[in-house]
C-alpha cells in the first residue's frame, strides 16, 4: 500500500507529465493507486478500503467527488436445456462510498434473472470493482467461466483469461474468483465485458455470456451533437441508457432507467425489442458488436457525435467488440434502430424507437418469448 | 572501362535526374546498382532514423527491393537497399543495414516524413508472375505491373502523416505486403500516456512492430531502436516483447478480410480522434491502424493476449500475446520478441528438397480441385499428384488464406490422427488442437500448430468437398530413422462424427483416394459415348506408414501401387448408352466445375433435351461471372431457371429457352439450394453461408427478408438443400452446422420445430403428401426420418448397413487376396446397401422411393418409402452427387443423377416394368454432358461436362408444382394424367 507521502509525490510527478490536455488531478490520483499482485494474496472480498479513504482525504475541494468501491458477485448459468446459451446473473452489488463509508446495496436495481446482456455495471471514473464469478452451469466439463473486461485498469490476475495465454493462472469459477478493475485514468466511456474461458482459450462470449461496464465521466460531463454543433450535456440529465449488443442475427437490449430512484432500473428487453422514451428526454445509447459479423448501425432520423470527433454521424461501421456511445434527444417522432449491414438488414435485427408525450410512462416492450425462456430455464 | 566505373563519376544532379526518369520508364536494373554502390561509398554509416540531425520532409528515399517466392511457396518483399538523400541531393543516411537479409512478411517497413519522396524500385525475382506496388491512399490508380526479371520505379510522395499498406494487388495475401509509415516533420506523434492526450516524440519510442492481418493469422516484424533500428521479422503470431513503461508503438495492417484489434489491458488514441479505445475495427478491402502504448501502463507486466475479436478469427487461431516483461531484477528474460515458424525454413527428407516445411500455407479458392492449393503445390505435383497436399514436421504450422474465393468458408478438420493417451495406456485421445473447427463461416483463413503426427485433413462445412491434407511427419518414419520410412498417416484416424480406423482399413484407403480424386481434375472420369475409355487415377508413388488395427507398423512401399490393386484400376468405363425410352422436356444439371473463356469463375447450366438425350444449351453467364452454379429451380410457367452462385453471394435469372440473362440478385454468403412455393411461386434461397433462406417474391428480384433458422438463442444454422412442402405451406432446412432441421410454418412464421439430426445434414427429401421427409446426414451416413406435421423423428435408415469399416486390406498384408473389401468395385444392382457420405435424396413425385446419392462410395441407394426399408444399391460415378426427378414419357420417372468428378449424367428408371413396385429399379442409360451444344453463351475450355451438381427436370413433376403448370402450357400436355396428378 503506498504511503501518503509517496501519493502526494506521485501526484506531483504526474503533474509534470501532464500536459495542457492532462484529466483531472482527480484520475492522477487513481493512477498512483497503482496495481498490486500482493494484494492479491488476500482471500477477503473486500481488502484497500483503508487506502482508498485516505486518498480521497487529500483531494482538492473542487473535485470533490466520493469514489466508490463496488463489490459485486455474479454467477453464470446455462439458460436452455439444448446447453446453446449461458447468461451472466446478478447475485449481490454493494457500494462503499470510500468518503464516508457508507456502504449502499444496490443488488435490487438490478434483474435478478439471468439476463442478455448481463447486468451492466455502472461507476465512474475513480472508481474500482471486485467481481468475484461464480459458476452456475453445473458441468465440469464446460471448464470454468470467468469475466475479461475491456478497458479498464487490471493486473495480470484479473486479465479473466486461462493459464495457456496468461501464463499465470486459470482465472474463472469455479471456485468463485475474484477481479479488481480500477477506474483509472483513460478508462471512462462504455466497455464490454465477456467470458474468455469457458470451454477453451476464446471462450463462450456469442453464447450469451458478455455485459457491459459503463464508467461514467467524474465531472459529469457528456457531449451531444446539437444542430451541428458539439455541446456539452450534464450526465444526470440522461433518463434512459439504451445497452445494445449487436450479434450476428439480433440486437440484444437491456436498458436503464436513470429516473427511478429505488428498486429495479436494470430491464433486459431480450432481441430486437421496441424501445420508448419521453420526447426531450435525453438517452444514451452503448452499441457493442459481438460475434463474427461487421455491423452497420443506424438510428433513423436522428444524427449523433461521432465520439471524440466533432463530426455528425448518422451511421457507424463497426466490429466486434468495437464501443459506439452517443446521447440524444428524444424526438417527437417514430424511429427505428437497425443494423444495416445485407444479412442483418433482411434478418429484421432492428426495433422501434418510439418518443412518448411527458410525463410518459415511456416503457419499451420486451421480447418476450425470449425472456420467459431466460426464467422458466434456470 | 566498365559501366560501373562511368557511374561512379556522375554527379549527384545526374543521379537525381536518372531517378525521375526511371520513374517513367524501366529502371535497367545494372543503372540502379550502380547507383546503389556509389551511395554506399559516399555514406557507410548507419546512421539512427530518429536521432539523426538532417533535415527531415525534403528528403528523397532511393529504395531497392526485390519480389522473393520463399521456401514454403509464399512471396515476399525484400529491401535490397535504401538511402537517404537530402534536398540537395547529397547521401545523408544508409539504412540499408536496418533491414533483415531476408524476404519478410510483413514485407521491409519504409519509415519517411511527411514531405518526403519515395521511390522504390522494385525487381521482380518470382518466375511467372507479374507484381505491382501498389500504396492505397498514395498511388491509387497505379496498375503497373513488373514482368519477372524487370524493375520498374514507383515514385510516392509521402504527403500525409500515416501508416500506408504497400502491397502486391494479386498476391497480397500471399506474403507481398508491407507498411510505409509517414511521420510528422516534428518528430512528434499524438498517443494517449497514462489516459492524457499528448505528444510523443517518436525518439521516445522504444521499438515498434508491424502486425500484418491476413486471412486468420497474424505476420509480426519488430523494429528495435535500442538496437540500431534492427527490423527482424517475427513470422507468424509471434510473441511481442517489451520492457515495462517501454513506449512502443503497433502498425497494425489489414487486407482482404475485415479484422477487429484488440489488445488485452492496453487502451491507446483512436487516430484522428480524442477518443481512447482498445478494439479497432480494420475494415475491408485494406487498412491501418497505428497507435502508441505504454507497455504494461496501469496494469503491470504480464502476457497480455492480442487477437483479432472476430469471433470465428479466434476459433481459426488468431492471436498471440503481447509479453510485458516486468523492472524487476529478477526478470531475466532478454527484451527480443520471439518468433513464429518461418515460411524460410524447409527440411530435406526422402532425397526430396524441402520434403518439409515449417510453415505450410494454403490458399483458399473457388477453381475446382484446387480449392486448397498449397503454396508450392505446383512444384510438389509431380510428387505428390494433388496440389492440395503438404508436409510438415512436429511444432509446424498450417496456414490456410481465403485469397481466391468470393464467399465464406470454414476451416474444419475432416480427419485427424488419434495419439496414445499417456495417461490412460491402451486409449486413445485427439491429436493436440484437434478438433479444429468454426461455429459459423466466414472470410478469413486459419492457423494451426500441429504436434501429432499422422495425417490430417482439413475441409470446409458449408462445400464439404474442398479438402487439404497435412501430413505431420514422424521424425522416427525418415530414412535416417528408419529401414522402412515412409510418410506418416499415424496409427489411428479420427474423422469430424467421432469415426476412429486404423490407417490400415478400407475406410481410411477410401477417404484417402476420394482426396486424391477430388482434389485431382485429372483423375476425374471421362466417359464417351462412341467408345470404352480408360479411368487410370493415380496417387502418389511414394511410401506410407500405416498401422493395422492390431497396431502393427506396416510399409505401404508405393500408395500408387497399392491403390491401384486395391481398388482394381485402372479401368475400364464402357461407353455410355442413351436409355430406351424418352423422358419429357429437358433436364437442367449444373456442371458446376466445367471452365468456359470469357469468365475466371467455373460453371455452366447444362441442358439435356430428354427426347433426344443431346445437350441442347449451355449457358455460362461471363457477364456475370457465374460462380459455381449449384442447383436450379424454375417458376409455375417453366419460363426462367433459378441459379444459385454457390461459392459466392448472388442468385442468376436467365430464361430457360434460350439461356438469355434475366437478373442477378444478390442474396447472401453460399446460395445452396433454390425452390419456390407452389402457391405463390414466391423463391426461397438457402444461404448455406449464413443461418437463414432468402426470401425473393414472386415477381420481384430483390431479397424481401432472410428467414432465420434458429432462434436468437441458438448457434447458426447454414442450412443447405432445404425443400418445400407440396402445398407450399412448410420447409424443411438440413442444417449443416447445428446437426438439426428445422420445419418452418409460413402460415405463422414461426418455425414449428427444430429436430435433431446426424452429422453434417445437408439435404432433405419429401413426401409427396408431406407425411414425413428425409434428411441425409452426410457425415454420419444416415437419413433421418422426421413426420413434418410433429417434429417426431422415426428410426434412421443407414446408408451404410452392410459395410465394415475396418474391413479390407488384410489380405494385402499377407500376401493374399487383395480385394477383401465387400465392395471393392463398384456394385451395380447389388442387394447389399453401401452410400457412404451422401447427399441429395428425393423421393419420387408418386411417394414410391427414395433415390440417394453417396459420393464416397459413388454409388445410388434405394430406399421403400413405405417401410422406410433401402432396398438396393445401384452404380454411380465418382463424386455422385445430384438427384432429381422427372417424368418418363408415356407414364413414371426417372431418376436423374450428376456426378461432381464425371462429365455424364446417369438415368435411373424407379420402376421399368411399370408395375407400381420399385424392386427393378436400375440405371437405364447416361448422357455426356461434355458434347458441344449448338446453343451457348461462351466456350468450354477445361473439365468439359464435369462438376455435376444441382439437378432440375422440365417440367416440374413434383406434387404441387406440377399441378400449378398452367393448362395451356405445352409441356403439360407431354405429362400423363397420373404425371399431372401424381398423389391423388
Amino acid at each position: 500500500m503506498l504511503s501518503a507521502v509517496g501519493i502526494i509525490a506521485s501526484i506531483l510527478a504526474m503533474s509534470v507529465l501532464f500536459s495542457a490536455n492532462s484529466v483531472n488531478s482527480f484520475s492522477s490520483l487513481i493512477a498512483a493507486t497503482s496495481l498490486s499482485k500482493s494484494s492479491r494474496d488476500s482471500t477477503a472480498t473486500i481488502r484497500t478500503g483503508e487506502g482508498a479513504t485516505s486518498n480521497n482525504s487529500i483531494l482538492p475541494a473542487a473535485a470533490a467527488v466520493s469514489a466508490m468501491r463496488h463489490n459485486i458477485t455474479m454467477t453464470a448459468v446455462k439458460v436452455n436445456e439444448s446447453g446453446e446459451l449461458y447468461a451472466y446473473m446478478m447475485v449481490s452489488h454493494k457500494v462503499t462510498d470510500l468518503n464516508t463509508h457508507v456502504v449502499t446495496d444496490i443488488t435490487s436495481t438490478h434483474s435478478l434473472q439471468p439476463s442478455i446482456p448481463g447486468p451492466t455495471i455502472v461507476i465512474k471514473e475513480g472508481d474500482e470493482v471486485y467481481l468475484t464469478i461464480r459458476n452456475g452451469l453445473k458441468d465440469p466439463s464446460l471448464g470454468i467461466v470467468g469475466v475479461h473486461v475491456h478497458g479498464i485498469h487490471y493486473d495480470i490476475l484479473s486479465d479473466g483469461t486461462l493459464k495457456v495465454l496468461n501464463g499465470e493462472a486459470d482465472e474463472g469459477a469455479p471456485p468463485p474468483y475474484e477481479v479488481h478493475w480500477i477506474a483509472g485514468p483513460g478508462t471512462k466511456g462504455t466497455w464490454p465485458y465477456h467470458d474468455h474461458t469457458l470451454m477453451g482459450v476464446n471462450g463462450k462470449e456469442y453464447r450469451g455470456l458478455f455485459g457491459a461496464v459503463i464508467i461514467n465521466p467524474a465531472d459529469g460531463n457528456l457531449q451531444q451533437y446539437k444542430d451541428g454543433n458539439v455541446v456539452n450535456v450534464a450526465l444526470s440529465s440522461i433518463t434512459k441508457e439504451i445497452v445494445a449488443y449487436a450479434r450476428d442475427d439480433s440486437f440484444w437490449v437491456q436498458e436503464i432507467d436513470n429516473t427511478k430512484t429505488e428498486g429495479q432500473n436494470q430491464t433486459p428487453l431480450g432481441t430486437n425489442p421496441n424501445l420508448k422514451a419521453i420526447i426531450g428526454s435525453n438517452v444514451r445509447w452503448h452499441i457493442i458488436p459481438l460475434g463474427t459479423d461487421i455491423h452497420d448501425f443506424k438510428l433513423n432520423t436522428y444524427t449523433w457525435l461521432d465520439p471524440g470527433t466533432t463530426n455528425g454521424s448518422t451511421h457507424k461501421k463497426m466490429g466486434p467488440l468495437e464501443n459506439h456511445v452517443f446521447v440524444i434527444t428524444t424526438k417527437n417522432n417514430p424511429s427505428q434502430y437497425m443494423d444495416g449491414a445485407f444479412k442483418n438488414l433482411f434478418l429484421g435485427d432492428a426495433g422501434k424507437f418510439d418518443g412518448v408525450a411527458a410525463p410518459g410512462p415511456a416503457i419499451s416492450t420486451p421480447t418476450n418469448a425470449v425472456l420467459a425462456s431466460l426464467t422458466e430455464r434456470i | 572501362m566498365n559501366k560501373k566505373n562511368a557511374m561512379i563519376t556522375i554527379s549527384a544532379a545526374v543521379i537525381m535526374s536518372m531517378i525521375l526518369t526511371a520513374s517513367v520508364l524501366a529502371a535497367p536494373a545494372t543503372a540502379l546498382t550502380a547507383f546503389v554502390e556509389q551511395v554506399q561509398q559516399v555514406n557507410a554509416n548507419n546512421v539512427d532514423i530518429f536521432k539523426s540531425a538532417f533535415a527531415a520532409g525534403t528528403n528523397t528515399h532511393a529504395i531497392a527491393m526485390t519480389a522473393e517466392k520463399v521456401t514454403n511457396g509464399q512471396v515476399a518483399f525484400k529491401m535490397a537497399s535504401h538511402v537517404v538523400k537530402d534536398s540537395s541531393g547529397n547521401t545523408v543516411e544508409n539504412r540499408t543495414p536496418n533491414y533483415a537479409s531476408t524476404p519478410t512478411m510483413p514485407g521491409p517497413t519504409i519509415f519517411v516524413r511527411k514531405g518526403d519522396t519515395v521511390q522504390v524500385t522494385l525487381t521482380n525475382n518470382i518466375p511467372g508472375t507479374k507484381v505491382s506496388f501498389n500504396v492505397p491512399g498514395m498511388n491509387d490508380g497505379v496498375s503497373r505491373v513488373v514482368n519477372t526479371g524487370s524493375s520498374f520505379t514507383f515514385v510516392l510522395n509521402a504527403n500525409q502523416v500515416g501508416t500506408y499498406l504497400y502491397q502486391d494487388k494479386k498476391d497480397g495475401l500471399l506474403g507481398l505486403f508491407g507498411a510505409i509509415v509517414v511521420d510528422p516533420v516534428d518528430g512528434k506523434v499524438p498517443a494517449a500516456i497514462n489516459g492524457s492526450i499528448q505528444d510523443v516524440n517518436l525518439n521516445e519510442l522504444g521499438k515498434e512492430y508491424v502486425l500484418g492481418m491476413i486471412g486468420s493469422t497474424f505476420w509480426g516484424m519488430e523494429i528495435d531502436h535500442n538496437n540500431a533500428n534492427k527490423q527482424t521479422a517475427e513470422w507468424i503470431n509471434p510473441i511481442l516483447v517489451a520492457k515495462q513503461d517501454q513506449k512502443v508503438r503497433f502498425h497494425v495492417i489489414s487486407l482482404g478480410m475485415a479484422h477487429t484489434f484488440h489488445l488485452h489491458a492496453h487502451r491507446w488514441l483512436d487516430p484522428g480522434t480524442t477518443n481512447i479505445i482498445d478494439t479497432k475495427l480494420l475494415d475491408t478491402p485494406y487498412a491501418t491502424h497505428s497507435f502508441i502504448v505504454q507497455a504494461g501502463e496501469n496494469v503491470g507486466a504480464g502476457d497480455w493476449q492480442y487477437h483479432c475479436h472476430v469471433f470465428a478469427h479466434m476459433e481459426a487461431g488468431m492471436h498471440s500475446v503481447f509479453r510485458v516483461l516486468s523492472n524487476a531484477p529478477t526478470e531475466t528474460r532478454p527484451n527480443v520478441s520471439i518468433a513464429g515458424n518461418s515460411p524460410l525454413v524447409g527440411h530435406d527428407a526422402f532425397g526430396v528438397t524441402n520434403a518439409a516445411v515449417d510453415v505450410a500455407t494454403f490458399t483458399v479458392s473457388d477453381q475446382p480441385g484446387t480449392w486448397f492449393q498449397s503454396a508450392r503445390g505446383n512444384a510438389l505435383a509431380p510428387l505428390t499428384v494433388s496440389k492440395s497436399v503438404e508436409v510438415i514436421l512436429p511444432g509446424g504450422t498450417v496456414n490456410f488464406v481465403m485469397s481466391d474465393t468470393n464467399t465464406q468458408h470454414t476451416i474444419t478438420s475432416l480427419i485427424y490422427p488419434m495419439q496414445k493417451d499417456v495417461s490412460n495406456p491402451g486409449q486413445f485421445i485427439a491429436a493436440d488442437h484437434m478438433p479444429f473447427d468454426e461455429t459459423t463461416s466466414y472470410r478469413g483463413g486459419a492457423t494451426a500448430t500441429l504436434h501429432t503426427p499422422g495425417l490430417y485433413v482439413f475441409s470446409c462445412k458449408i462445400h464439404p468437398y474442398m479438402f487439404a491434407s497435412v501430413i505431420v511427419q514422424n521424425p522416427n518414419d525418415l530414412p535416417d530413422k528408419s529401414p522402412e520410412p515412409g510418410l506418416t498417416l499415424g496409427e489411428k484416424i479420427s474423422t469430424d462424427n467421432n469415426i476412429v480406423v486404423p490407417t490400415v482399413s478400407d475406410l481410411a484407403l477410401r477417404l484417402l483416394r476420394v482426396f486424391f480424386i477430388a482434389t485431382t481434375p485429372s483423375n476425374w472420369q471421362t466417359f464417351s459415348s462412341t467408345s470404352d475409355t480408360t479411368w487410370n487415377p493415380h496417387y502418389p508413388a511414394l511410401p506410407f506408414i500405416a498401422y493395422t488395427d492390431g497396431g502393427s507398423r506396416f510399409q505401404v512401399a508405393d500408395l500408387n501401387a497399392t491403390m491401384h490393386a486395391y481398388f482394381q484400376e485402372p479401368r475400364t468405363l464402357k461407353k455410355t448408352q442413351t436409355p430406351a425410352t424418352p423422358g419429357v422436356g429437358e433436364v437442367w444439371v449444373d456442371t458446376q466445375f466445367e471452365m468456359t473463356a470469357n469468365k475466371y469463375k467455373p460453371g455452366t447450366a447444362t441442358a439435356v433435351n430428354a427426347t433426344t438425350w443431346q445437350v441442347s444449351k449451355k449457358v455460362a453467364l461471363p457477364e456475370q461471372n457465374m460462380n459455381n452454379p449449384h442447383n436450379m429451380w424454375t417458376d409455375k410457367n417453366q419460363q426462367y431457371i433459378y441459379q444459385t452462385e454457390w461459392f459466392d453471394n448472388k442468385l442468376d435469372i436467365f430464361n430457360r429457352a434460350d439461356g438469355t440473362f434475366v437478373s442477378q440478385v444478390t442474396v447472401g454468403d453460399s446460395p445452396a439450394h433454390v425452390q419456390t412455393r407452389s402457391d405463390t411461386d414466391d423463391l426461397h434461397v438457402s444461404l448455406n453461408g449464413a443461418n437463414g433462406i432468402a426470401e425473393i417474391l414472386a415477381g420481384t428480384t430483390t431479397v424481401n427478408r432472410i428467414i432465420p433458422m434458429q432462434g436468437a438463442d441458438e448457434d447458426p444454422t447454414h442450412p443447405h438443400a432445404h425443400w418445400m412442402t407440396h402445398d407450399g405451406k412448410k420447409m424443411v432446412t438440413p442444417n449443416a452446422f447445428t446437426q438439426d432441421s428445422t420445419v418452418y410454418n409460413f402460415n405463422t412464421n414461426h418455425r414449428d420445430a427444430k429436430v435433431h439430426t446426424g452429422a453434417h445434414p445437408i439435404a432433405t427429401g419429401m413426401m409427396p403428401d408431406d407425411s414425413k421427409y428425409y434428411v441425409a446426414n452426410f457425415l454420419d451416413s444416415t437419413i433421418s426420418v422426421i413426420e413434418t406435421a410433429t417434429g417426431v423423428k422415426l428410426p434412421d435408415i443407414s446408408m451404410l448397413k452392410d459395410y465394415l469399416p475396418t474391413g479390407g486390406l488384410t489380405g494385402l498384408i499377407s500376401g493374399g487376396d487383395p480385394l477383401p473389401g465387400l465392395f471393392a468395385a463398384y456394385p451395380d444392382g447389388i442387394p447389399a446397401v453401401i452410400g457412404a457420405l451422401p447427399i441429395q435424396t428425393p423421393v419420387s413425385p408418386n411417394g414410391k422411393a427414395m433415390v440417394t446419392a453417396n459420393t464416397l462410395t459413388g454409388t445410388l441407394v434405394i430406399t421403400n418409402t413405405t417401410d422406410n426399408h433401402a432396398i438396393k444399391t445401384l452404380a454411380c460415378d465418382a463424386g455422385c452427387h445430384g438427384v432429381n426427378f422427372g417424368a418418363k414419357q408415356g407414364g413414371g420417372y426417372y431418376a436423374y443423377v450428376s456426378s461432381k468428378f464425371s462429365n455424364r449424367m446417369i438415368v435411373v428408371d424407379i420402376d421399368p416394368n411399370n408395375d407400381g413396385k420399385i424392386a427393378d429399379a436400375k440405371v437405364v442409360g447416361s448422357v455426356i454432358l461434355a458434347a458441344s451444344p449448338s446453343i451457348h453463351d461462351d466456350t468450354v475450355t477445361a473439365l468439359a461436362g464435369t462438376g455435376g451438381q444441382g439437378v432440375l427436370a422440365i417440367p416440374n413433376v413434383y406434387n404441387g408444382w406440377v399441378q400449378k403448370i398452367p393448362d395451356n402450357n405445352p409441356l403439360k400436355a407431354k405429362l400423363s394424367p397420373a404425371q399431372q396428378n401424381p398423389y391423388p
